[in-house]
């Protein structure tokens, strides 16, 4: 087959980077046509130009702050304990992640190596990612050094400050500060094996972790992988950790030994949002809030199904994470109307007289919904009462007992507030659940005095967090949800619209 | 890779911090020189330049001696230059202002040359940078790499984790871009009487 001449190939020509079959046509050609010598003494022309521009000198002083930032550490990651003198300075952490992802999507299995070295000066985590091919997945400490790394997959010490940029609150002064935070095996290794693709430069990643029994949030980038024989080397920069505050029904902080509830606020641009939503196990409820449109219930309920996410990503409000999030929601909203005839049937002695209670059994209720594609059947028990109302002409009716906590949603502090079924709520400007984030605080954390807006959800939204089953990761659904013709769809890779997500957890309570 | 630089690495990785101190001396004014033009701003490329060669001292011992060790420090600055590209989005501004902050006065290569000659190697250098910044990043950082850094499209197609035909076809486009940006300039400027 002839060879056929391209302007892109005399580019490669004048960087001696083209074939040599190439090289041979460019060469010919030149000898005979003005038109491509022109084109080269231009593409020259514009390379000289480049060239000519002065270069800038490193600012005076950069070589010595950068000595004095190294001062503390050592090139194989160790960290030089602090001195009394240095204690006040800002500390950070350090993790050693060596592991081998498995790219399920690809048929390949991974080992999952962990390392930690001590308290790190300035907020700078670096992980290791070695590929293999070998199937089965095992896990290896390399740094035994403290036994309570055997416990977590990753673990990392702090000294005098956790938050790395200043931007997150840090845990309380008053409380006593563990010097290891371990975060969950389980959730890690399923966070990156999820990963599927090698980590990208600017991607970022929140893992919630346990803070001594309180979860908290850390949030990584990853600021630079290096790639060379067989092994992917991740640099992550630590960004924040931030305590994820708890409260009961009651109002009332949960206390780690019965705290059944977690609260995650995710951050994240959307590939990697959608990864961890899938990650994370007992997941109730997805609340999504962009710096566009606020979402409404209308919108939520207009999604009908994973397929038909158009509407919604037409809206300005992120993609495929989104659609899903309506989907449970719609699907879930169909509910209540069941289950109201379920408690009808469920009230054995119903009040005749105004004013009048009665009591039913306990009883057992099943309620059955989809998250994501996966369709989840929720059993739970509660004692239902029936009050009728004074004039005896409706009943109310509310569960208590073993039922799940209801929960309400604080979209800016990341506050799960107590919501009483039966109840409704005290009159919010919109009884739904999603509150504009703008874009003046859609990044920033609100200060630890704010006072928090409480939202608190209906009924039908309560049923939205009743969930409690695990979600099976799919890539492959991940994948067919980004919007048609995006970035995203085009190239998973790409960078999206950054989209915050709120999620509430619930770990079953033994 | 210079055998230099492996007694230097060799001997930071033994302790000696004022290796690692003549290696920062020896690589600043590169690294930092590209990442002002990649960056378009002599403060971000400060900051990304500080950050890369503190990652690079921490994650040194795997350093693997294969490739040099400007490579793969500017593997790391190259990254760390992405996310802050990212997290900052294209600052606001004109371009003059950005010009600005490059923090250098366009110097002439030739002292002598007369006043008139010298203001006209001065807009030269401005324009071009002008046209360097209008370009779109992909384009900008892979033409900087070659002309600037001299670098082969392999090396360039590992630091921008992409394929080698990719980065041929964005030097190219870039060139051409370049070129149309340049013409349009000159065909806008008066005629000199």
């Amino acid at each position: 087959m002839s060879l056929e001449y391209s302007e892109e190939m005399l580019s490669a020509y004048l960087d001696g980077e083209s074939t040599p079959a190439e090289t041979a046509l460019i060469e010919r050609l030149l000898k005979e046509d003005a038109a491509i010598q022109e084109q080269l003494a231009e593409f020259t022309d514009v390379g000289r130009l480049l060239r000519d521009i002065p270069r800038t000198p490193a600012p005076a002083g950069l070589a010595d702050e950068i000595l004095a930032k190294i001062a503390t550490s050592t090139p194989s990651g160790e960290v030089i304990p602090k001195t009394v003198a240095q204690s006040g300075s800002r500390g950070g952490i350090r993790i050693w992640l060596s592991t081998v992802i498995a790219a399920s999507v690809l048929g390949m299995a991974s080992l999952l190596i962990l390392r930690q070295d001590h308290v790190a000066t300035d907020a700078k985590s670096v992980a290791t990612l070695a590929e293999s091919s070998e199937p089965p997945m095992t896990y290896e400490i390399l740094d035994t050094g403290a036994d309570a790394w055997k416990s977590g997959l990753v673990a990392f010490s702090r000294q005098d400050d956790l938050g790395a940029t200043g931007s997150a609150s840090s845990l309380p002064e008053n409380q006593q500060l563990p010097t290891i935070v371990s975060l969950g095996r389980d959730e890690i290794v399923q966070q990156l094996r999820l990963l599927g693709d090698p980590p990208q430069s600017g991607d970022e990643y929140s893992l919630l972790a346990n803070f001594d029994d309180v979860p908290i949030l850390v949030d990584f980038t990853v600021i630079d992988v290096q790639k060379s024989l067989g092994e992917l080397q991740v640099l992550l920069k630590h960004h924040n950790v931030e305590q994820v505050h708890l409260k009961d029904r009651s109002g009332k902080e949960l206390q780690a030994p019965d705290q059944g509830i977690v609260a995650v606020r995710l951050d994240l641009a959307e590939p990697q949002l959608e990864q961890f939503l899938c990650a994370v196990p007992a997941l109730d409820a997805t609340l999504f809030v962009s710096a566009g449109k606020p979402v409404s219930e209308t919108d939520w309920i207009s999604a009908v199904d994973d397929q038909k996410h158009t509407k919604a990503d037409s809206a300005g409000l992120g993609g495929g994470s989104l659609s899903r999030a309506r989907s449970n929601v719609e699907e879930i909203l169909t509910e209540p109307q069941q289950s109201m005839a379920s408690l009808n049937d469920g009230i054995e002695a119903k009040p005749t007289r105004p004013g009048e209670t009665t009591h039913a059994d306990v009883r057992e209720q099943k309620f059955q919904f989809s998250l994501g594609r996966k369709s989840v059947l929720k059993q739970q028990t509660a004692a239902i009462t029936a009050t009728a109302t004074p004039n005896a002409s409706t009943l109310n009716y509310s569960m208590s007992g073993k039922e799940p906590q209801g929960l309400g949603l604080e979209l800016s502090e990341d506050v799960v507030t107590p919501f009483e079924l039966g109840r409704q709520p005290p009159s919010p400007s919109r009884p739904g659940v999603v509150k504009r984030n703008t874009p003046a605080n859609r990044f920033a954390i609100p200060p630890a005095t704010a006072t928090p807006q409480l939202y608190e959800l209906d009924n039908r939204q309560r049923r939205t967090l009743s969930a409690t089953e695990e979600i099976v990761p799919d890539r492959t659904l991940l994948r067919q949800r980004a919007k048609p013709g995006s970035p995203a769809d085009k190239d998973p890779a790409a960078p999206v619209d950054r989209v915050r997500a709120y999620l509430i957890l619930r770990e079953e309570q033994k | 890779m210079k055998s230099d630089d492996v007694r230097l690495i060799d001997l930071t990785l033994a302790g000696n911090r004022d290796a690692f101190g003549e290696l920062v001396v020896r690589y600043q004014d590169r690294l930092f020189a590209t990442l002002v033009h990649m960056l378009g701003s002599a403060h971000d490329a400060r900051d990304v330049t500080q950050d890369a060669f503190l990652s690079a001292f921490e994650k040194l011992h795997t350093f693997r001696k294969e490739s040099s060790f400007y490579s793969w420090l500017f593997r790391i600055a190259y990254n760390a230059a992405v996310t802050n590209r990212r997290k900052l989005k294209r600052r606001s501004g004109s371009i003059d202002a950005r010009l600005a902050d490059t923090g250098d006065e366009p110097t002439d290569p030739n002292p002598a040359s007369d006043p008139t000659h010298k203001l006209k190697a001065e807009e030269n250098i401005h324009q071009v940078r002008e046209a360097l910044e209008r370009l779109a990043p992909e384009y900008r950082d892979a033409i900087i790499l070659k002309e600037f850094e001299g670098m082969k499209y392999d090396d360039i197609a590992e630091i921008l984790d992409c394929p080698v035909g990719t980065v041929r076809s964005r030097i190219h486009r870039a060139r051409i871009e370049l070129k149309e940006i340049l013409s349009r300039v000159v065909e806008a400027e008066p005629e000199t009487p």
